[in-house]
């Protein structure tokens, strides 16, 4: 099979009900996803180019700032007494959060049967893996001696230090870095099976040998086949829980303390609900871009979509709840500070993040509620965008509000993020992308046997509806619906 | 459509539990007369224990009735008739709320309401015990709008789960089966997210009430995961009985019965980290507000809960349910359920009493009494509109994943 020759892509018509358009065989999966990371460097698209271009100008803000923070400290940010949290706490609990919808794809939606996932889960976890690597940077660079990190970590030491394991922030350490290792051995041990796939269809040496030390030894034996599913279904039930412990561990950062509006015992599950939420919302920002530009169209049809979108809607709702929580106790309370807060949130000088969260968080997911938008693609991707800056700005209503007008009004003070608190942030997409474009350009972004599996359980449920008997009202009742025959993992 | 006409099914498991729930109910009953004449207090703060425990289980089954419409699946199917049955003891719950609601009305005069809220001595200005924060909750926390509230969400729940009935049965009586389950499946969309709203409120003004001063926002979510594993842990159990009918007996495989264990082993979860969540934020947060509910939780007897809470309630099940095995086994299924659903009372104790016997842990006959009578009630609803509808929605289209599974064998 020769490689990199363009397939006719026969466009199909998408009335959205189907996860595998028809008229795909093993063949035409293994090419049109494998031949992407296979294309000579010599023949790489424009556009990719291009975005990696961009992308990698980013990264090169991001070097430039930490080493001018690291010349000059955490002053060069826009963080104060009373505000000693800002951008870099912001940017790192928006960071995680995106990443939880990989987990949640690839472990959950595993346990659970959901056939979909197939053809999301590779690229989400990337996008969790190239998330997480954002948000590991800011509570190190925040350190004030980044350099000295390692002293989170508690270790038999000379100083006779150890970290206090009573806070939340220690607790971060364990979670973020299980989480972390977790999601990158799930993840490559998915990619094992792919890698030998391109190994077999590599013409050049080179590729064929750096793949082939990828694959470990793969032959595709039963008894390979077996072990890989056994692993990974003990790596879904491992990584299950780190999808609802990280953001919870994340909250009770705030939640443990006793500051007005962080205090609030609602905050673990609706931080989990908001991390999932905000993964979603940028899944799809993120996957509706590259299906269009590499063809997948069939792969990743419209009814994908369409799930996604209830998803981040079902999210959402769980988040507009906690949202109505909060507003509920500050008025039941009874509490001075717990009314000053709402007060303050919907009057003070940065009323207008609440106002945008409850935009872009509450009203502009309620179209979600209606087929016809969620089948709807560039309203898909307007919602996802909102969802993401909503996200962000809800980070920012907690922290920054919260922390500028604490107890005594002698010492409120304004938080003002300063150039060097937003090129940080800038740079931190830059690294993303990089690693993005990295991805998708040497590693199969849609898992390849996964697929393979998918289209030979899609042509049997087929046939077995072509032979069924209920078939009176001409309506296919179960069309694209998961088959729990059909399982991959029980 | 090949439609069928299912009968009514005379089913002699179900008749045995109508007439166990009616015996539960008519000896609770009973004893609930008895306590109010000789103990009218004891007996109003009883029934609000029994009626807040026994809540669980129409609400439980409401809330996955909607969710399994919403979501599909084998399991669905399997226990939508049960759940059917069991939504719609609420509006006999309505009447049965009616003692709480006199109770917020002091109507039984007692020197302190059993809400602080309801107690004019404490919410007039001016008057000796007067208690500003109590007072400021009272636009919200007065007698006749606890009792309109009440009212609204009877009335939203009992809506809900008549019209999924209703539009459920139509599809046995043939109406169009696709029609009728995008309608089901609308109805509970727009459902779940009043449902979350209204049954958190509920929990407040019930349960979170009964401590004036205190508030947790997470106490809404609690009562939901609570009413959810009290659910599934009761449909485990009677699944033991529906299993050896014809109808049962024909359709249903192990794999629906495997996927309600995972969802209780998921609950049992749920309920730790809800519970958990909770305290580690007040007990760390260590403010003068919140964390007396923890304090009064931890003396006298109290203490004893919380052991058996944190071992019989998350870890024994933990390991029970953790294999493959266990689950797909029906009978060891209802066996940690009905460990599940005693720890449930537990649970609802450890909640509600120690809020009338803060200093030491007291239990009277009539904390039995009352989830006693009103569990047989419930009982005997559900096993009565069991016998009301063919046991399975035959023709919905849902029923093809069930057949999928395995149904034929």
């Amino acid at each position: 099979m020769a490689q990199a020759q363009p397939l006719p892509t026969t466009p199909q018509a998408d009335t959205g009900d189907l996860y595998l358009l028809p008229g795909e065989t093993y063949t035409t999966i293994s090419q049109k996803i494998g031949d992407v990371p296979l294309t000579p460097p010599l023949k790489t698209p424009r556009g990719w180019l291009l975005g990696f271009a961009v992308a990698f100008a980013m990264l090169m803000v991001f070097f430039v700032s930490v080493t001018w923070l690291f010349i000059r400290g955490v002053g060069i940010w826009g963080i104060n007494i009373p505000v000693g949290w800002g951008m870099d706490i912001i940017n790192f609990v928006w960071w995680i959060g995106i990443g939880h919808a990989g987990t949640l794809i690839s472990a959950i939606l595993l346990l659970l049967n959901q056939g979909w996932r197939n053809s999301i889960n590779r690229f989400a976890e990337a996008m969790t893996l190239f998330a997480v690597a954002c948000a590991g940077m800011y509570p190190i660079l925040h350190l004030g001696r980044p350099w000295l990190f390692y002293w989170l970590i508690p270790y038999p030491n000379t100083h006779g230090m150890w970290p206090n394991f009573r806070s939340a922030l220690d607790w971060d350490v364990f979670a973020i870095s299980t989480y972390a290792s977790v999601s990158l051995v799930f993840w490559l041990v998915g990619l094992i099976p792919d890698f030998a796939t391109l190994r077999d269809r590599a013409t050049n040496i080179w590729v064929k040998r750096a793949y082939g030390i990828a694959a470990l030894g793969w032959r595709g034996s039963a008894r390979h086949w077996h072990r890989y599913e056994m692993a990974s279904l003990l790596l879904a039930g491992l990584s299950t829980p780190l999808v609802v412990s990280v953001h919870s561990i994340i909250s009770l950062d705030f939640a443990i303390s006793q500051v007005p509006g962080w205090q609030v015992t609602v905050f673990p599950p609706y931080f989990v609900a908001g991390a999932v939420f905000a993964g979603f919302a940028m899944v799809l920002l993120l996957m509706i871009p590259i299906r269009q530009f590499y063809g997948y169209q069939n792969y990743i049809t419209l009814r994908h979509l369409d799930v996604m979108a209830k998803v981040m809607l079902a999210t959402g709702m769980i988040v507009v709840y906690g949202y109505f929580m909060e507003v509920w106790a500050s008025l039941y309370s009874g509490n001075t500070y717990e009314e000053y807060l709402l007060y303050n949130r919907i009057n003070g000088p940065s009323a207008w993040a609440y106002y945008g969260l409850l935009f872009c968080n509450a009203l502009a997911i309620q179209p979600l509620w209606f087929k016809r938008v969620r089948h709807n693609v560039p309203a898909l991707l307007i919602i996802s965008l909102l969802v993401s800056v909503g996200m962000w700005l809800e980070r920012y209503v907690i922290i920054v509000i919260s922390l500028q007008r604490e107890f005594l009004p002698s010492s409120w003070d304004l938080y003002v993020p300063t150039i060097w608190d937003w090129s940080l942030y800038l740079g931190t997409f830059g690294l993303f992308f990089t690693l993005t474009f990295l991805f998708i350009r040497v590693l199969p972004m849609i898992n390849i046997f996964e697929m393979r599996l998918f289209q030979y359980q899609e042509n049997e449920r087929r046939r077995r509806r072509e032979h069924a008997t209920h078939g009176d009202t001409g309506r296919d009742i179960v069309t694209g619906k998961a088959d729990p025959s059909a399982a991959s993992a029980d | 459509m090949a439609t069928t006409t299912f009968p009514q099914t005379r089913v002699p498991q179900l008749n045995r539990m109508q007439l166990l729930g009616i015996g539960a109910a008519v000896v609770g009953l009973a004893l609930l007369a008895l306590g109010f004449v000789t103990n009218t207090l004891q007996f109003a703060k009883s029934y609000i224990f029994g009626f807040y425990f026994t809540m669980a289980f129409p609400l439980g089954c409401l809330g996955f009735l909607m969710i399994q419409h919403l979501t599909g699946g084998a399991w669905g199917v399997t226990v939508r008739r049960m759940l059917e049955a069991g939504a719609l003891a609420l509006p006999i719950f309505f009447i049965l709320s009616l003692p709480v609601i006199l109770a917020a009305y002091n109507t039984f005069g007692f020197d302190h309401p059993i809400y602080h809220w309801a107690d004019p001595n404490i919410v007039t200005p001016g008057a000796p015990e007067f208690d500003p924060i109590v007072a400021h909750k009272v636009p919200w926390m007065s007698a006749p709008w606890f009792a309109g509230r009440m009212l609204i969400y009877f009335l939203l729940w009992s809506t809900i789960a008549i019209l999924l009935r209703r539009w459920s049965l139509g599809q046995d009586r043939g109406d169009d089966p696709v029609a009728a389950a995008t309608r089901m499946r609308r109805l509970s969309g727009i459902g779940v997210a009043l449902f979350v709203l209204t049954v958190t409120f509920f929990a407040f003004d019930v349960g979170m009430s009964l401590d004036a001063h205190w508030y947790s926002t997470i106490y809404g979510a609690h009562y939901m995961g609570n009413s959810g594993l009290t659910a599934l842990a009761f449909l485990i159990i009677a699944l033991t009985q529906l299993r050896r009918t014809a109808t049962f007996e024909e359709h249903v495989p192990v794999k629906p019965i495997h996927d309600l264990g995972k969802l209780m082993f998921a609950f049992t979860i749920l309920w730790t980290y809800l519970s958990f969540g909770q305290y580690v934020i007040i007990w760390s947060g260590d403010v003068a507000e919140f964390t007396p509910w923890y304090l009064r939780r931890i003396e006298g007897g109290w203490l004893f809960f919380v052991i058996a809470l944190i071992f019989v309630t998350f870890f024994v099940p933990f390991f029970l349910l953790l294999g493959r095995k266990p689950k797909r086994n029906l009978n060891y299924l209802a066996g940690v359920a009905t460990l599940i659903l005693a720890m449930r009372f537990v649970d609802m104790m450890w909640i509600i009493l120690p809020e009338f016997h803060p200093t030491v842990a007291e239990i009277s006959w009539l904390d039995f009494a009352a989830p006693l009578g009103l569990l047989g009630i419930f009982l005997a609803i559900w096993a009565w509109n069991m016998q009301r509808a063919a046991l399975l929605p035959l023709n919905d289209p849902q029923m093809e994943g069930l057949q999928a599974a395995g149904g034929h064998h």
